[in-house]
């Protein structure tokens, strides 16, 4: 009956225990809770997003273009004048084994562009072929057109049709050298003019029997070849000096570089918090007054990462990148038989834990380790150096997120470790400073070693932990760097 | 704002009004959730779906009864759901004994002793710490409790007198409780079997 009446009375202390304690979950519980139920609310954030990704689509289609769409609107309006410009007259012959029939309904004289010609030079070589395909006119072995083609571009192919011509009985020759030249001169000057497509009929002025192709260069006089050429020059400079090629400025002062750290790891360790009267106020703790000396020993880290770096000036040069960070550090102790429990302070809060291993040194060994990706933000100085070899100084601070790792903090009497990687910091800073040789290869990569010291600025673990612990590493960076001209 | 505007609003799917019964239930069944969890991460996950289930259902409540029982029934009903599923609960059910936990009574200051009994309970072993939350707090029966949990009534039985010893045992050592003390404090005799 005793027992009974005892058991009982546990069951309703525990009840009433129990039933006191509330905990107030995160707020990230109530927004999951919120999509979850209100799904259709998520058009703004996701209108946002498509927003966003639509802007940069455009900024990068829009950047992408060699030509702006004011240099395009300017030269195609050039393009029209000079085509209708008719104080200019040009004349070309076609040879008849040049000619291939081709069939069309165009009862007007057409120029056909068909490829687009790859030197520049003005001047270019007069033995350079031209491929002139013009279509014939039956009948007529020679005929002339007086057009104004002069600033046709790339055009390789003039020739008109009529409807009811047959392309028979074709012989003539270039006649007149000097006109050749003065097409090749025409055509090579406006190479690579990305506003004609090649294989497009163009229609050419001319409406008569006497307009038809084929065409001839017959004559041209002095002053209308100065003229030409003037006026040739004249739209070359200007478009040329319109689609001049764009100097990248960040690729012309930017550099890639890529490196990897090993380094040796340990931390400075200090009590944050005096707990001593919170202790002294439970009769019930009996804590040990001669806690356990700790022996931590130093462990090779590793870090790695990649930065962007753009030179600002001639010595100075800002860099940024990504990093991952390998952290660790080794601590002797003893491991248990058996779980026991002891209690761990956390807000000035005993709370129990189980551990399993004792901070008195002995034979087993605990990896304190923190993984973490970093966001490197710097600047190197160059301190001296030539073509080949330089001497600089950086400096960085690192914001980091903690992706894992392995926590174990002293108990409140510090005599175990407990496992809690709750309480590893998320968030953390980083600051490093350092000094390195950059060997400038052959090939244009650069090599850069020279040691390196990094800090940690914040605990590794959250404030509610009284114990603070900063980790430090000194290693020797090495990595190259590349440049992207 | 009222329980019974509450509901209204809830069941017009009423953001506010979810809103305020979620602040209002929300830490007392995190606690609940809390005594079945692994951790305070694991309990925010079922308190999370164990609330999406409350407003997906919250139609069928007939305002028979306090609202927090019809709440906390489903809550534990999630928790005993999600245990099961993760296959942490069949797993350790019928394996752990109390042997396997030893204690230093000098270690653990007492501290308030609503959260260190919920520390304790929290500190056996996942089988014991589940059949003793539905019978000694949830109060189900050792028949429900095995439905629930799809073990025998006996085993529940035999688990509840074994997790039951266990934290008395627990308790004891950190000087939480003490048998004389308490068994004078709560002189009276609850009468649930």
């Amino acid at each position: 009956m005793e027992e009974n009446f005892y058991r009982d009375e546990f069951e309703y202390f525990l009840k009433e225990n129990v039933d006191e304690f509330k905990m107030v979950p995160s707020r990230k519980v109530w927004y999951s809770l919120y999509n979850n139920l209100h799904p259709d609310r998520k058009w703004p954030s996701m209108a946002v997003c498509l927003f966003i990704l639509t802007a940069v689509l455009y900024i990068g289609i829009a950047n992408n273009n060699s030509l702006s769409n004011a240099a395009k609107k300017s030269s195609s309006e050039n393009f029209s004048n000079l085509l209708n410009d008719k104080n200019i007259d040009t004349k070309i012959t076609f040879s008849a084994k040049d000619y291939t029939p081709v069939k069309s309904s165009h009862s007007k004289p057409f120029l056909t562009v068909t490829s687009q010609i790859n030197d520049l030079a003005l001047n270019n070589s007069e033995k350079e072929k031209v491929t002139l395909n013009p279509l014939a006119t039956s009948g007529k072995n020679e005929n002339s057109h007086t057009n104004n083609i002069e600033n046709l571009k790339t055009i390789t192919t003039i020739g008109s049709v009529n409807k009811s011509d047959e392309l028979n009985n074709i012989g003539t020759n270039y006649s007149d050298e000097r006109n050749i030249k003065s097409v090749n001169t025409i055509n090579y000057s406006y190479k690579n003019n990305p506003l004609i497509e090649t294989n497009k009929q163009i229609e050419l002025p001319g409406n008569s029997e006497a307009d038809i192709l084929p065409i001839k260069i017959t004559s041209q006089t002095s002053e209308q070849k100065s003229n030409l050429l003037s006026i040739e020059k004249s739209w070359v400079e200007d478009y040329a000096f319109r689609n001049k090629r764009a100097i990248n400025k960040f690729k012309q002062n930017s550099t890639l570089s890529y490196y990897i750290t090993p380094s040796l790891g340990y931390r400075i360790f200090s009590k944050t918090n005096d707990n001593s009267s919170f202790y002294s106020s439970f009769a019930a703790a009996r804590l040990n007054n001669d806690p356990a000396q700790l022996i931590d020993n130093a462990a090779l880290n590793l870090e790695a990462g990649t930065v962007l770096q753009y030179n600002i000036s001639k010595r100075l040069r800002l860099k940024s990148g990504v990093q991952a960070n390998y952290t660790n550090y080794v601590s002797n102790v003893t491991a248990l038989g058996h779980p026991v429990l002891t209690s761990l302070t956390i807000n000035n809060w005993g709370e129990i834990r189980s551990s399993n291993f004792s901070t008195k040194p002995g034979k087993d060994k605990l990896n304190k380790t923190i993984m973490q990706i970093g966001l490197p933000v710097g600047a190197d100085f160059k301190i001296a150096g030539n073509e080949t070899v330089s001497w600089y100084a950086g400096a960085d601070l690192q914001p980091t997120y903690v992706l894992g790792g392995s926590a174990y903090l002293l108990s409140s009497d510090e005599k175990y470790y407990i496992s809690e990687n709750d309480l590893l910091r998320r968030v953390n800073l980083n600051t490093s400073i350092e000094t390195f040789l950059s060997l400038k290869s052959s090939n244009g990569i650069v090599l850069n070693v020279g040691p390196q010291f990094r800090y940690q600025l914040f605990s590794t673990y959250k404030k509610a932990y009284g114990y603070s612990e900063k980790m430090y590493n000194v290693g020797v960076k090495v990595g190259i760097t590349t440049s992207f001209k | 704002m009222t329980e019974e505007q509450m509901l209204a609003g809830t069941l017009k799917n009423n953001a506010a009004a979810q809103e305020a019964l979620y602040d209002r239930y929300s830490p007392r069944m995190l606690a609940v959730c809390y005594r079945f969890a692994k951790s305070r991460e694991d309990a925010e996950d079922m308190l999370q779906e164990g609330f999406i289930k409350i407003y997906t259902q919250l139609h069928q409540y007939r305002n028979e009864g306090v609202l927090e029982g019809w709440i906390r029934r489903i809550i534990v009903h999630t928790c005993i759901n999600v245990l099961k599923k993760n296959k942490k609960f069949s797993e350790t059910v019928d394996l752990i004994h109390a042997n396997a936990f030893h204690t230093k009574e000098d270690l653990v200051p007492s501290i308030i002793q609503a959260k260190q009994v919920v520390e304790c309970i929290r500190m056996l072993p996942l089988g014991y710490k589940t059949v003793l939350n539905l019978y000694a707090i949830e109060g189900y029966s050792h028949k429900e409790i095995g439905q629930m949990l799809d073990i025998e009534e006996s085993t529940s039985r035999s688990q509840y007198t074994r997790a039951k010893a266990m934290l008395e045992d627990i308790l004891v050592k950190k000087s939480i409780i003490d048998k004389s003390q308490y068994k004078n404090q709560y002189g009276r005799i609850n009468n649930r079997k």
